[in-house]
C-alpha cells in the first residue's frame, strides 16, 4: 500500500512540475499565441 | 431465379446512373447566379448543398490595376471578398501568431458542438452506466469469485515495487483524468443547473488544471508499464484455452492454465496501451493547440486506403482548418476515453470486489499461493522452478 500512496504523491508532484515547468519554458497559451507586439508582463 | 436477380440489379444500377445524370443544377438566373431562396431554405434545413457556386466565386485580386489612386481593388468586389473570408480563401494578415490566427470563419464549430452535446454525451453516458449495470448484474448472478481450494498461508511475490508504482501512477492519474474529463463534458448540462454558473466556473477551472497537468503522470506510467510487461503480454496458445472456458470466471471450480498474465489481463493490457496511447496523442494535440494537427493527414490516408468509402461515408475531409483539427482531436479524445473508461471499470471490478485475493497483487505485491495456482498455474510453476534452481545453485 505504501507504493500505491507513493505513486499517488508522484502524480501530484509530476502535475505541479509540469505546470511550472511548461510555463517556465514558454509553453503557456499566452506566450505561444500572442504577437510580439503584445506586452504579457508588467 | 438468378437471371431475375441479375436483371433486377442491372435495372437498379441503370436507375442510379440515370438519377446521377439527372441531378438538376438549380436555375439561379433570377438572382444573377447568387443564392436563391431555395438554397437558403435548404441550408437552414441542414441539407447538404453543392455550394461551389459561392465557394469558387471569390473574384481574382490580381486581375485589375490597383496601383492607381482611387483605383479599383482589382478583380475582387466586396461580396467576392466576403465570400473569400467565409470560405477561408482570403489572404488575411493578422498580428496574432499561430496557424489559427488568420482563419476568420470556419463552419466546423456547430457540427462539433452538436455532436459533443448530443451523441457523445448520450452514448458515452449509456456506455458507462451500461458497463456498471452489467457488472452489478454479474455480481448478483456469480457473486464474488472466491479462492476454491484451501488457502496455504504462503504467499508469492507477484509484482515488484517498481511495477506497482508504475501501475498506480497510471491508474491514479487515469481516475483523476476520467473524473475531470467527465466533469468538463457533462458539467455544462448537469452541474450548472445544480450549482449555478459561478460555482461551476471554479470547478471547471480546477478540473481543467488537473486534467492538463496530471496527464503527464499518466503518460509516464503508460510508458513504464509498456516496457515492463510487454513481453509477458504477447499472446500464446494458452490464451485460446483460457478464452474457451471464459477464464473460469463464469463457473466455480474451472481454472484454465495461464502464465503471468492470462488472456483477460492481456486484453486489458493491450487496450490500455493502444487506447491510452491514442488518448495521449490526441491529448497532446489539445495541450499544444494547433501545433500537432493529425486528422487531415489521417483522413487523407484513410481515403487513399478506401476505408471510409467502403463504409459508404464518402471521402473524409482531407483539408481542415486548424480549429477543425482541434474539434476532431477533442471528439476522438473523448470517444476513446469513454471506451477505455468502460474497460477500466471492469478491470477495477475484477481487481477488487469481483475476485477474492486479486487486490493483493497490486496492494502489497504478495498473493496467496492457492490464488496464484488457480489463476496463474503456469506462472507459479515457473516461479517455483526458478526458486529450486537458485537453491540448487546455493547448495553447490
Amino acid at each position: 500500500m505504501k507504493t500505491m500512496l507513493l505513486a499517488f504523491c508522484a502524480v501530484i508532484g509530476i502535475a505541479v512540475i509540469a505546470y511550472f515547468g511548461l510555463h517556465a519554458v514558454g509553453f503557456g497559451a499566452a506566450e505561444t499565441t500572442a504577437s510580439t507586439a503584445v506586452r504579457l508582463s508588467d | 431465379m438468378i437471371r431475375a436477380f441479375i436483371v433486377g440489379l442491372v435495372i437498379c444500377l441503370l436507375a442510379l446512373g440515370a438519377r446521377a445524370q439527372d441531378d438538376p443544377v438549380p436555375d439561379r438566373s433570377a438572382t444573377g447566379g447568387a443564392q436563391t431562396l431555395a438554397d437558403i431554405l435548404a441550408r437552414q434545413d441542414a441539407q447538404k448543398i453543392d455550394d461551389r457556386f459561392r465557394r469558387d466565386n471569390i473574384g481574382d485580386p490580381a486581375a485589375g490595376d490597383t496601383t492607381q489612386v482611387l483605383g479599383t481593388r482589382g478583380g475582387q468586389s466586396d461580396p467576392d471578398l466576403w465570400r473569400a473570408l467565409r470560405y477561408d480563401e482570403a489572404d488575411v494578415t493578422t498580428q496574432s501568431r499561430g496557424p489559427a490566427g488568420d482563419v476568420l470563419i470556419q463552419d466546423g464549430g456547430m457540427r462539433w458542438l452538436t455532436f459533443r452535446q448530443g451523441p457523445l454525451l448520450i452514448y458515452g453516458g449509456y456506455l458507462l452506466l451500461g458497463t456498471i449495470g452489467l457488472l452489478g448484474l454479474f455480481y448478483l448472478i456469480r457473486g464474488r469469485i472466491r479462492i476454491d481450494g484451501e488457502k496455504t498461508g504462503r504467499t508469492i511475490t507477484r509484482f515488484k515495487a517498481i511495477e506497482r508504482f508504475a501501475h498506480w501512477l497510471m491508474g491514479g492519474s487515469f481516475i483523476l483524468l476520467a473524473l475531470t474529463g467527465l466533469l468538463s463534458l457533462f458539467g455544462r448540462k448537469f452541474l450548472i443547473p445544480v450549482f449555478g454558473h459561478d460555482s461551476f466556473a471554479l470547478l471547471a477551472v480546477a478540473s481543467k488544471w488537473v486534467h492538463n497537468n496530471v496527464s503527464w503522470a499518466f503518460m509516464i506510467g503508460l510508458t513504464m508499464v509498456f516496457f515492463m510487461w510487454v513481453f509477458e503480454n504477447i499472446p500464446n496458445r494458452h490464451d485460446l484455452k483460457w478464452v474457451a472456458v471464459g477464464g473460469g470466471l463464469l463457473k466455480k471450480g474451472v481454472h484454465p492454465p495461464a502464465k503471468k498474465f492470462n488472456a483477460g489481463q492481456k486484453v486489458i493490457f493491450w487496450s490500455v496501451i493502444l487506447l491510452g496511447s491514442s488518448i495521449s496523442v490526441s491529448g497532446l494535440s489539445l495541450l499544444f493547440p494547433f501545433e500537432l494537427p493529425m486528422f487531415a493527414k489521417t483522413f487523407a490516408h484513410l481515403n487513399d486506403f478506401g476505408l471510409p468509402q467502403f463504409f459508404g461515408l464518402g471521402d473524409l475531409p482531407a483539408v481542415l482548418t486548424p480549429q477543425e483539427e482541434m474539434q476532431y482531436a477533442q471528439l476522438w479524445h473523448a470517444i476513446v476515453g469513454f471506451i477505455l473508461m468502460a474497460i477500466i471499470i471492469a478491470h477495477i471490478y475484477i481487481g477488487s470486489v469481483g475476485m477474492e485475493g486479486a487486490f493483493d497483487a497490486m496492494g502489497n505485491g504478495e498473493v496467496e499461493e492457492q490464488w496464484a495456482r488457480e489463476h496463474h498455474s503456469l506462472w507459479v510453476d515457473e516461479v517455483e522452478a526458478k526458486r529450486a534452481k537458485a537453491q540448487t545453485k546455493a547448495v553447490e
